[in-house]
């Protein structure tokens, strides 16, 4: 068991300091701690949320400390009142920021951007935010940059450095005075994603691809990248989405940036004119004629947002009409949105299969008996070959327009 | 106007510390005068340190401990070096905790065993050799706990003074084994190397542009695990005998053997 030296004893914990130099809280056992004297540490009582100190702390109740009860009570009393005279607004989700790296997370802020609900989407998820610090009613900023240590620490950011944000925002978007507020939640991630040196693409979602997402289980941002992967043809399975890193589906659509890149700027020729075969092929060349006279700054991303948005829709109306982009015929439909439901055992059988070769290793799953998942590999494979080749040609290369790219 | 006069305020306390450290190197060389001068000069010192280790006011005329407080502030005058501590009087400051805890276990202990004898001998002759030995071991435990105590103490002050509280220091240690070795690394650079040092006890801030020149790592890992790494050089730079020793895992062995 480990051990460490008792360096302050508060009234409810004892900070302690473990050979090996590290600084651990840990929740008081027994009464008599003496500093300096050596104490085993219990995996236990370990502290993980020290919330209950921040809070002492910031109310300034310091000189009520000894006792305990006292305390206690003017707390909970204090608690009461003050919940019912806040304002009411304060505590609704203004809007939902969905990070996905590996773990996927989703945090509810406020209108004064604070977080105030947390929702993990996976295990991974949930092992972040045990170990995150306080978030609880912290701006929007700070939460996230510890988000961003805590994956690195846990060894989900090391590779790729992939991150996709997802927003949505519960207000109209016509209302004036939201769009700054936007504006601010937006600079804010990319602030954090500058600072941390990442991989950013920043996705807006709207009210109900949200829900939708939330229905399914998975996370929005996920779920934006299947609905985007799709209307470029690349068919995936909700459960490949569900399984992978998103290094992993960037790997596979060829840049999650790309694909929200391509998609952005034919919005309207693809309400306009529907798809035809030659479809990506302009959008393409539409990007690259767009990309030089758009700098990357905040109202960009603003429009880019709003236009997203609408776009998001539209997956779903081809859905129901069948009409499918040009490269993913004869592919297996990718299934979400509204025929999510009807078409989820196909999924389930798809997930055992690839589960299964992904058992086998990366060599095996393209060798593998299972022909299904060969052929989808392959074809993806293809379709993003042809993506590359032809940004090659249009002279752009793999340039990440939706992804701001860090230096 | 305000800065050119504080910019003086401070410069010439810069001086007046500097100064306390050449007296000491002049003593050493045999300034007797001084020496006596010094030690008077700085009586309100000792008797301040002395009575914080014994949680109590210490009346120089009548109190043993503080005679024990100038005889070690006499040796701190004498051992003093310049890669003891972050400055003489933080130097001397341990040094009289260190003496003052010794004197003050001594006397009590001679005053159980006197009682002890009080109640008869036959009772003590029964105590088996290892009941001695664990007893001397405990007694050995418990002194390095009260000494690692003193150096806690003084630790804490030092933190106080960089703006640094014990409590926050768990949030900001790394969480892996790696990180943390990286950031133990970091803080034996700036507790040796001398001009990081300086600026950094200077400032009461880590020297962070320096310090990312010298290491390869970047400006946000060493802000991101700043406070760690303020108290860990502090460990360092200060003379922490007994806490070193209990972080020998941490600062021995460089590499391996010292995760979980």
């Amino acid at each position: 068991m480990r051990k460490g030296i008792v360096l302050k004893v508060e009234d409810d914990r004892v900070t302690v300091l473990t050979p090996q130099g590290e600084f651990v809280r840990v929740r008081k056992t027994r009464g008599d701690y003496e500093i300096g004297g050596e104490i085993l540490l219990e995996p236990s009582s370990i502290a993980v949320l020290p919330e209950k100190t921040v809070f002492r702390r910031t109310l300034a109740f310091g000189w009520l400390r000894q006792k305990r009860a006292l305390t206690a009570a003017a707390l909970a009393l204090f608690l009461v009142i003050a919940s019912f005279s806040l304002p009411r607004g304060s505590q609704e989700v203004y809007a939902y920021v969905s990070v996905d790296i590996n773990p996927s997370l989703e945090l509810a802020v406020d209108e004064r951007l604070r977080v105030i609900e947390i929702h993990p989407y996976d295990e991974e998820g949930e092992r972040v935010l045990a170990a995150l610090p306080v978030w609880q009613k912290r701006p929007l900023r700070e939460v996230a940059e510890h988000l961003v240590e805590v994956s690195e620490q846990q060894g989900y950011l090391q590779r790729g450095r992939e991150m996709l944000i997802t927003m949505t925002f519960m207000a109209d978007q016509e209302e004036n005075g939201e769009s700054r507020l936007q504006e601010e939640v937006e600079t804010t991630i990319q602030e954090v994603a500058a600072e941390e040196e990442l991989i950013l693409t920043a996705v807006h979602n709207s009210k109900e691809q949200h829900e939708e997402a939330r229905r399914l289980g998975i996370s929005p941002g996920r779920y934006a990248v299947a609905v985007a992967a799709k209307e470029q043809g690349i068919a995936l399975s909700l459960a490949e989405i569900e399984g992978k890193s998103i290094s992993e589906l960037a790997r596979e659509v060829g840049g999650i940036g790309r694909l929200f890149a391509v998609k952005r700027p034919d919005r309207k020729d693809e309400d306009e004119h529907g798809n035809g075969p030659q479809a990506g092929q302009e959008r393409n060349a539409e990007r690259d004629k767009r990309l030089p006279e758009k700098p990357q700054g905040e109202k960009d991303v603003s429009q880019r947002g709003k236009k997203t948005q609408k776009n998001t829709d539209a997956p779903e109306k081809k859905a129901q009409t069948g009409q499918l982009p040009p490269a993913s015929k004869g592919e297996p439909a990718l299934n979400h949105g509204k025929s999510g439901g009807k078409t989820r055992g196909d999924d389930e059988k798809r997930e055992g299969k690839w589960r299964e070769g992904r058992e086998k290793g990366p060599a095996n799953k393209r060798t593998g008996k299972d022909d299904d998942v060969r052929d989808d590999e392959r074809e993806r494979k293809q379709k993003a070959d042809r993506d590359e080749k032809a940004d090659r040609e249009k002279k752009n290369g793999g340039k990440e327009y939706g992804g701001d790219k860090t230096p | 106007m305000l800065k050119r006069f504080l910019g003086k305020r401070l410069r010439t306390f810069a001086e007046e510390k500097e100064e306390i450290e050449q007296q000491v190197f002049r003593i050493q060389k045999g300034d007797e005068e001084l020496r006596n001068r010094l030690i008077t000069e700085y009586q309100p010192f000792i008797c301040k340190v002395v009575s914080k280790v014994c949680k109590r006011y210490i009346d120089p005329s009548q109190d043993d401990e503080f005679s024990i407080g100038l005889l070690a502030f006499d040796e701190a005058i004498q051992s003093f070096a310049p890669g003891k501590g972050s400055s003489f009087l933080s130097f001397a400051d341990l040094v009289i905790r260190r003496r003052v805890i010794d004197f003050v276990r001594k006397e009590t202990r001679q005053r159980v065993s006197l009682t002890l004898d009080e109640r008869g001998e036959e009772e003590e002759r029964t105590e088996s050799e290892a009941e001695i030995a664990a007893s001397l071991h405990r007694y050995e435990l418990d002194r390095e706990a009260e000494h690692r105590r003193e150096e806690i103490l003084h630790f804490e002050e030092r933190l106080r003074e960089f703006g640094i509280a014990f409590a926050e220091l768990p949030e900001q240690t790394p969480k892996h084994a790696d990180a943390r070795e990286n950031a133990l690394s970091i803080a034996r650079l700036v507790a040796t190397d001398q001009n990081l040092k300086k600026a950094f006890l200077q400032t009461k801030k880590l020297p962070i542009k320096e310090l990312v020149k010298k290491v390869h790592v970047s400006r946000k890992t060493v802000e991101r695990n700043r406070k760690y790494i303020v108290a860990m050089s502090l460990i360092l730079i200060e003379d922490y005998v007994y806490l070193r020793e209990y972080l020998s895992p941490a600062f021995g062995e460089k590499k391996g053997g010292n995760g979980k």
